[in-house]
């Protein structure tokens, strides 16, 4: 079964529409990217996926479910969880402050020890500063944070919203190496949103590329041509 | 040693004034809300220590266990049905639904109880302890001890539990805490039923200290509010010192002049920002050790509001460390 299926999805600001009509499947313990401009919508169908922004039309399906008027704090007791642009960490919040805000769930909860043994595997830089206020963190450190926060609920999907914005390039080949590890070890289905064409395609195994709101084209990465990926990104 | 007496007697007080302004650092800090009823809580929290007295006999301070959660359910009740709805259009809409309750839960106490002062009254009343040479009221122990276990609850609350951190995220960044599972609406509810408990602890108070009417409410909120403003908002400790200096104000000026000095140095307060130059002094000596200022950064408020300078010097740190 598909772990996540965004199915026609139609989203609009006001009169302005930000996605015209967007479909993405994420299969059981997959990895795919959706990759495109500023302003192809890539943000806003992650919102909507997350629940913080309703679709005017289309369905979001969650392991068979249909999720798309639930609250988006339910959605990450179902095991959906969505780490936005920039992280947002809690910034008046310690490190494990903010880690155990993650497990909040009342599912996440009962293994909240485990998963901050887990969490703090992945990244031991994080454990040497769990006491230290979030907003005092470098960037990288801070979506490492928001990445664990993440994990804290135990989500079986989770979509990531332009992680590697303003990192230093070490940084982030660091967190996908961790990524990687993840997808392979813990069987979490993971969703890239990235601007960075090369890097999703090498990252995963299917990738979306998103134009004016729309998909324009689908593949795996080796099926997916250099010109034509170019084409499909910037319009031609 | 009259000055002694007067300075310890300030103190004593101040844990009165420090729970006073709980309630509404609380909601101003953290819900963002300017709850104009809270001074009407205080008032239902008096009378609701004074009837639990009357009708079950028992200790005004064991009517606690009563009161406080039968004003955080009222607190809790009110945010979720009716000031919540409010804020999703905007701080001033709540802000007008909040002096709608305070106006009729004011006119409500005049009906049912009456225009009579009340005072809550013990037999320890008006015992008075000497210690060394001092000759010091029991029953200001006493407050200062609850409002000193209050405070202390509030801050292990805000720190050791789910709930807790819970109110904190929702208060750092809303879109964050729901997707980290954290339901906005009934977590901004919770804070405010915390709050309006916290005005249970304080009518407790001004009954056993003062003598109050149904529209005393007005009165003490005034005086929550410069206690917020002198301690910054959501900080607890930064709310129990507020509370002593207000209550040293009080000792000093007397009866005729306490209030005058009390809204003269809020205006040096909002004015001249003497704290933030103490926090730029305090921060130069600890700047010597990096790490021990993100740490101290943690404060000991539930909530550390960033003053302007804070600020800067995070920035500051931040870009020295790229």
């Amino acid at each position: 079964m598909d772990s996540l299926r965004i199915e026609n999805i139609k989203a609009e600001y006001g009169d302005f529409p930000a996605v015209a009509d967007a479909s993405i499947t994420i299969p059981q313990g997959g990895m795919v990217s959706v990759i495109g401009t500023n302003g192809s919508g890539k943000t806003t169908l992650m919102n909507v996926a997350a629940g913080l922004i309703r679709p005017s039309s289309g369905k979001v399906m969650l392991g068979g479910i249909d999720i798309t008027d639930m609250e988006p704090e339910k959605r990450v007791s179902a095991g959906l969880s969505l780490v936005p642009q920039g992280g947002h960490c809690f910034a008046r919040m310690s490190v494990e402050d903010n880690l155990m805000t993650g497990s909040y769930d009342k599912r996440a909860r009962a293994k909240s020890k485990d998963l901050l043994e887990k969490v703090y595997t992945l990244f031991p830089s994080l454990k040497d500063k769990r006491s230290q206020m979030a907003g005092t963190l470098s960037g990288g450190e801070r979506q490492m944070t928001a990445i664990s926060r993440a994990l804290m609920s135990d989500p079986s999907v989770i979509l990531f919203d332009e992680l590697s914005l303003g990192l230093a390039p070490l940084v982030v080949k660091n967190i996908y190496e961790r990524l990687k590890e993840l997808n392979a070890k813990e069987k979490v289905s993971i969703l890239l949103v990235e601007q960075d064409t090369r890097r999703a395609m090498r990252m995963t195994g299917y990738t979306y590329i998103m134009l004016k709101g729309k998909i324009v084209l689908e593949g795996k990465p080796e099926e997916l041509s250099e010109d034509k990926v170019k084409a499909a990104y910037f319009g031609l | 040693m009259y000055v002694l007496q007067v300075i310890i007697n300030g103190i004593l007080l101040g844990g009165v004034y420090a729970v006073l302004g709980l309630g509404m650092s609380l909601s101003l800090g953290i819900v963002k809300l300017t709850n104009l009823a809270h001074g009407e809580y205080i008032i239902l929290g008096a009378y609701a220590s004074m009837l639990l007295q009357a009708w079950l006999g028992i200790d005004p301070f064991l009517s606690l266990v009563i009161s406080v959660p039968f004003l955080f359910f009222a607190g809790y009740l009110i945010q979720i049905f009716l000031v919540n709805r409010a804020m999703m259009s905007g701080s001033e809409p709540a802000l007008l639904v909040t002096f709608g309750i305070s106006v009729i839960l004011k006119d409500a106490m005049l009906l049912v109880f009456g225009a009579d002062a009340r005072h809550i009254a013990t037999d320890y009343s008006n015992i008075t302890v000497d210690i060394a040479g001092l000759s010091i009221p029991l029953l200001n122990i006493l407050l200062l001890l609850l409002s000193g276990v209050a405070i202390l609850l509030l801050h292990l609350f805000m720190h050791k539990t789910y709930t807790g951190r819970a109110i904190r995220a929702v208060s750092d960044d809303r879109e964050a805490a729901s997707l980290s599972g954290i339901s906005v609406g009934h977590t901004l509810a919770v804070a405010c039923g915390i709050a309006a408990a916290t005005a249970a602890v304080a009518g407790l108070c001004v009954g056993m200290k003062w003598t109050w009417y149904p529209s005393s409410g007005g009165h003490y909120l005034l005086i929550a509010f410069v206690i917020v403003v002198i301690g910054g908002l959501g900080n607890v400790a930064g709310t129990f010192i507020a509370g002593i200096v207000f209550g040293l104000m009080q000792v000093i000026g007397g009866a005729s002049y306490g209030l005058l000095i009390s809204y003269i140095f809020l205006i040096v307060i909002l004015t001249l920002h003497p704290h933030e130059a103490l926090i730029r002094f305090l921060d130069r000596m600890k700047s010597t050790d990096r790490q021990k200022t993100a740490n101290g950064l943690s404060g000991s408020g539930f909530v550390t509001v960033k003053t302007q300078t804070e600020f800067k010097s995070e920035q500051k740190e931040s870009s020295d460390a790229t």
